[in-house]
This record gives C-alpha cells, sequence and structure tokens, in this order.
C-alpha cells in the first residue's frame, strides 16, 4: 500500500577513520510500506540504521523527510521527526519495569515536576493491552519477560509515540514460531495503518513474506533493490553473496 | 467473596518494596541484641549507634549513587581529608568563615566529582582506576600543602561546632543531617527523572543512549553529588574535633563501599536504594556497638566486619542468579 515518499536518503556515506562503513547510499521508503533492509554482517546495515535513528551522523549525504532535508544530532531528533527504532537487544533496560522502559527519555510527569508513576502505569499498560491482549502483568520484572513480550512493549512504545518511521532491527531474531507471526500480524497491521516500516533482517524467507520492497547491502553499498512479486529468495540470497543483481527484474537504487 | 489475588498484591507490592532483606536482617538484629543488653535500648546508646555511621553513612549516600549509575568512585575518602582540612584552615571562626567553612569545601568536592565525572563518561577511562588516581593525586595536594602535620583552627563558632555536636529535640543534628540527605536522595532517586535516569544508565548505559539520555550529564552529576556529599563528611568531621590530622581521617571510601553493597546496590550498576544504604549503615553500627559492648577489640571489629561484607555479597550473588 505504498503512497507518498517518507523518507529519502541520498549519497548518505559514514566513514569512521580510514574505514567506509556507508559509500553513497541512496534509498527511499513511502508511507505504509516495508522496506527490508539485508545484507551480510558488516554490510552496513546497523551503521545505517543508527543515522536514521540519531545516533550517528552521515559524514556525507542527505536525509529528507516529507521533502524537508534534515539532520540529526541525537536520538530525540529523530524520534521528534517520527523514526521510532525497536533494537534487537538493546530496546529495553533489564533493571526497569515495564513502564519505565516504555517511557524511558520521555518522562511524563506531575504538576510538581515529579515522575507521574500513575499515569505512566495506566497509559503502557492500555497501549500494549491493545497490542497484546495476553500482557496482563507490567509490574512484573523486563528481564523475567519472553522475548516476545519485550518486543511487544517495544512495538507499542513507538505506536504511542506516533511513529511514522518504524526501524525493526531484527525483530524476530530471539523469538519463537508463534512469537514471530504474532510480530508480522503487527507489522502488517502497522503497515495498513500507514506507518512506514524499514525492516533489518538475516532472515530472507521472512522479508519475502513482508516486505513491499528489498535493498540489499554489500561493503556499504546498495547492490540493488528488488520486490518480491517479481523475485525469488534465491535470487536475494544470490545478491547478497554475489553482490551484485542477477536479472534484468532488479531495480537499481530505488 | 472473590478477592482478585493479583490486585491485592499489585496493591502491596509498594509496602512488599520498602521490606527490603537488609531491613528484615536489622530489625532482627535490634531486637536479638535487645533481649541480651538491657542497655542497648538506652536513649544514650542508641544517639551513639546513630552518631557512629553517620560520618561513613553520608559518604555512602553519595558513593550509593554512584554504584547504581554503574561507577565507583574510590576518591571519596581524599575528598573527606581535603574538606575537613580546607574547613578547618578557612577558619569557621566569624560568621563568614562559618559560611565559607561550610560551602568551599562542598563547592571543591562537587569539582573533583565532575573532574571524575568527566574522565569516566567523557574521556572513557575506568571509574576504578581514574577514582584511585584521583585518590593519590588529593591526597598528593593536601599533604603537601599542609606539609603533613596537624591542622587546628582557633576561636571555632558555636554554628559551625554545632553541625555535628548540637541536639535538635534530643537528635544530633549530624543524624539530622544524614537523615535528610537520606530521605532527599530516596525521593530524587525514586520520584524524579534524574534518578530514573540514573538507574537507566546504570542498568544499561546504550539503552538509555539510545532512548535520549545524556548519559554524559548524568554520569558526571552522579559523580559530583558523591563528591559533594564526601566533603559534607569531611566538614562534619572538621566540626566533630576542630582539628584534623590528614592522615589519620583517611579510607573512609571502604567502609561506606562496605556499607553499600551490604545495602543491596548491585556492583554491576542499575539496582540499589539509598535507604538500604541507611539501613546497612545502622546494621554495621549497631554490630560495632555490640562488640563494643561485649569489650571486643578493633580487630575482631574488622574481622566481623569482613564477615558480614562477604556474606552479604555471597546473598546477593545467589539472588541474583535465582532471577
Amino acid at each position: 500500500m505504498a503512497t507518498d515518499t517518507l523518507v529519502v536518503l541520498k549519497n548518505i556515506t559514514k566513514n569512521f577513520g580510514g574505514i567506509h562503513a556507508l559509500k553513497g547510499v541512496d534509498f527511499s521508503i513511502g508511507t505504509g510500506e516495508v522496506v527490508a533492509l539485508v545484507g551480510h554482517n558488516g554490510a552496513g546495515k546497523s551503521v545505517l540504521v543508527q543515522i536514521l535513528s540519531g545516533v550517528f551522523s552521515p559524514t556525507a549525504g542527505e536525509i529528507s523527510i516529507n521533502d524537508r532535508s534534515l539532520s540529526f544530532s541525537s536520538p530525540v531528533d529523530a524520534r521528534r521527526q517520527g523514526i521510532e527504532t525497536i533494537y534487537q537487544t538493546l530496546a529495553l533496560a533489564d533493571n526497569l519495569d515495564t513502564p519505565a522502559n516504555f517511557f524511558l527519555g520521555r518522562e511524563l510527569r506531575t504538576y510538581f515536576g515529579f515522575l507521574d508513576k500513575k499515569r505512566m502505569a495506566k497509559e503502557a499498560q492500555e497501549s500494549i493491552a491493545r497490542l497484546n491482549s495476553n500482557f496482563v502483568n507490567i509490574t512484573r520484572s523486563v528481564r523475567q519477560m519472553s522475548g516476545g513480550q519485550r518486543q511487544a512493549i517495544a512495538i507499542a512504545r513507538a505506536i504511542y509515540f506516533d511513529a511514522r518511521l518504524l526501524i525493526m532491527d531484527e525483530p524476530t531474531a530471539a523469538l519463537g514460531p508463534s512469537e514471530t507471526a504474532q510480530v508480522h500480524i503487527l507489522i502488517r497491521r502497522l503497515r495498513s495503518e500507514g506507518v512506514g516500516i524499514l525492516l533489518v533482517s538475516h532472515d530472507v524467507r521472512d522479508v519475502m513474506s513482508l516486505a513491499d520492497r528489498i535493498v540489499v547491502l554489500k561493503n556499504g553499498e546498495v547492490v540493488g533493490t528488488v520486490r518480491p512479486a517479481e523475485s525469488s529468495e534465491d535470487e536475494v540470497i544470490d545478491m547478497i553473496i554475489r553482490g551484485r543483481p542477477q536479472t534484468e527484474r532488479s531495480v537499481s537504487c530505488t | 467473596m472473590h478477592i482478585d489475588r493479583s490486585t491485592a498484591l499489585q496493591r502491596l507490592n509498594p509496602l512488599i518494596n520498602l521490606v527490603t532483606p537488609i531491613w528484615v536482617v536489622l530489625a532482627v538484629l535490634v531486637i536479638v541484641v535487645a533481649l541480651f543488653f538491657d542497655r542497648f535500648l538506652s536513649p544514650q546508646n542508641i544517639v551513639s549507634i546513630l552518631q557512629q555511621g553517620v560520618i561513613t553513612g553520608v559518604v555512602a549516600l553519595g558513593m550509593t549513587i554512584v554504584l547504581i549509575g554503574g561507577q565507583f568512585d574510590l576518591s571519596t575518602g581524599a575528598i573527606v581529608v581535603m574538606a575537613a582540612v580546607v574547613a578547618v584552615i578557612v577558619g569557621p571562626s566569624t560568621g563568614t568563615g562559618t559560611f565559607l567553612a561550610i560551602v568551599l569545601p562542598i563547592l571543591l568536592g562537587s569539582a573533583v566529582g565532575a573532574m571524575n565525572g568527566l574522565a569516566v563518561f567523557w574521556a572513557g577511562a575506568n571509574s576504578i582506576v581514574a577514582t584511585i588516581g584521583m585518590q593519590f593525586l588529593l591526597m598528593g595536594v593536601v599533604l603537601a600543602s599542609v606539609s603533613g602535620q596537624h591542622v587546628r583552627a582557633d576561636n571555632i563558632s558555636a554554628i559551625f561546632t554545632g553541625l555535628a555536636q548540637s541536639q535538635f529535640l534530643g537528635i544530633p543534628v549530624s543524624v539530622i543531617v544524614f537523615g535528610s540527605v537520606a530521605l532527599v536522595l530516596a525521593i530524587v532517586m525514586n520520584n524524579t527523572v534524574f534518578g530514573r535516569h540514573i538507574y537507566a544508565v546504570g542498568g544499561n548505559i546504550e539503552t538509555a543512549r539510545r532512548a535520549g539520555i545524556d548519559v554524559t550529564q548524568i554520569g558526571v552529576a552522579t559523580f559530583m553529588l558523591s563528591g559533594a556529599l564526601a566533603a559534607l563528611s569531611g566538614v562534619m568531621i572538621a566540626s566533630l574535633v576542630g582539628h584534623v590530622s590528614p592522615t589519620s581521617i583517611a579510607h573512609y571510601e571502604f567502609p561506606a563501599l562496605t556499607a553499600v553493597v551490604l545495602g543491596g546496590t548491585s556492583l554491576a550498576g542499575g539496582v540499589g536504594q539509598p535507604t538500604d544504604t541507611v539501613a546497612a549503615i545502622l546494621v554495621l553500627a549497631v554490630i560495632s556497638n555490640v562488640l563494643t559492648l561485649l569489650d571486643y577489640q578493633y580487630p575482631i571489629q574488622l574481622l566481623v566486619q569482613g564477615v558480614v561484607l562477604i556474606v552479604a555479597v555471597a546473598y546477593y550473588a545467589w539472588q541474583g542468579a535465582k532471577v
């Protein structure tokens, strides 16, 4: 259901000293579009995610959202623009409870400036329950929760804060089959609600079933973009390994 | 009648959270000791127990905050010495002198804390090594500036001596200061955004950073707090005795660290409560008091303190392994 262009990255380059992590990457994500980013370890996926989420600034290049050129100096800047990121392992702090994690960095305060714990607990409970009705006890330590429950907190948080672009870094890597299916349902639901989704994954089968477009990265460069409906798993895997499009159907750097 | 057990438990939860193991240990200890020693619950003895823990207690409270933030501050012993020496040298004889003798050491303590914090959170130094380095540096500066001599102030004002020696409603002012610091820190840690961010930084610094928290700012603030509180302890020592021998009041950091760990603050960061540090300080003070009542000398007291610390660390490790 891709419609308008939401985010455009032009010629994004990132160097760490002498290491060229990204070399002139171009791509875009539309509203209500799921774009998957695939590639081997070291291809540049994480660096690109961290640039989009404000953790790193690009050495060169331009990011624009809804045709406005922007630069992020911190994750707060990215979130102000509606970019929410769900990290595979770094989404939650184990020592904090669910409401504290849900509102981390954006805490609700009372009139006197203290933490409004009651309101945060209520809002977190309601938001997560809307997503996962089995999630009953938000007072439980996050450490004791399953991977699916942790993902539910992170996804509910992104929805609560009106994400326009949701970046999901290996969202199902730590999940079992039923929890993975739940996350897939959520991704489809968010897409139908107009949220743009950047899905970073090693699982080609997963992205073939979810993505509207698949962007393949190798050695910091986009080697091609394919549409799952017009492609095959083998073709994508071949691009990841060989670093170049196999067929005429591949669309370069959309 | 149907009772929703989970709701009832949730209502009780804040109360259950308040009753941590160290408070249970303190309660049991007080009951058992009171059964065996009539003198234990006498007002003078209770005041003496409270007073005994105050100096170490204030240092330990600051250290608790740094440890919750995921770091160590071993420079506090030297900050105590520096603050005590500065307070005495400033000469708290006049009104202005008294004000400066209290405020200047505390400002210097926070400045040292800021340097520690920047070394750790901005430059990326290991906090144990950086703060031990700061300890050597400070002790060197203090000893050199007083030529290793005893420093003494003349005509100390009543306000300054009152800080540690006077009483209000029968309670020593130093105990009131300790209790107030603990109360304020408990509120800050549990009810403010700043406190919440300290727990987040100590629990998982990368998650905190990605949540948009300025981890350097938070980390430096924890060290500044620790430095200011260590300096407050030094001022109280100066107020208590009126003269300072720099070498004899060193090494407050290890008894303080003992209390912090005994109170359940995690050495890995992210877990701990100032109120539990208070309970731990009281446990150590009661044990020390009992040993004194039994006429055991200092070496035995050290030995018992060591055993208590090892048992506490083993208990918390076992608790952590259960989660």
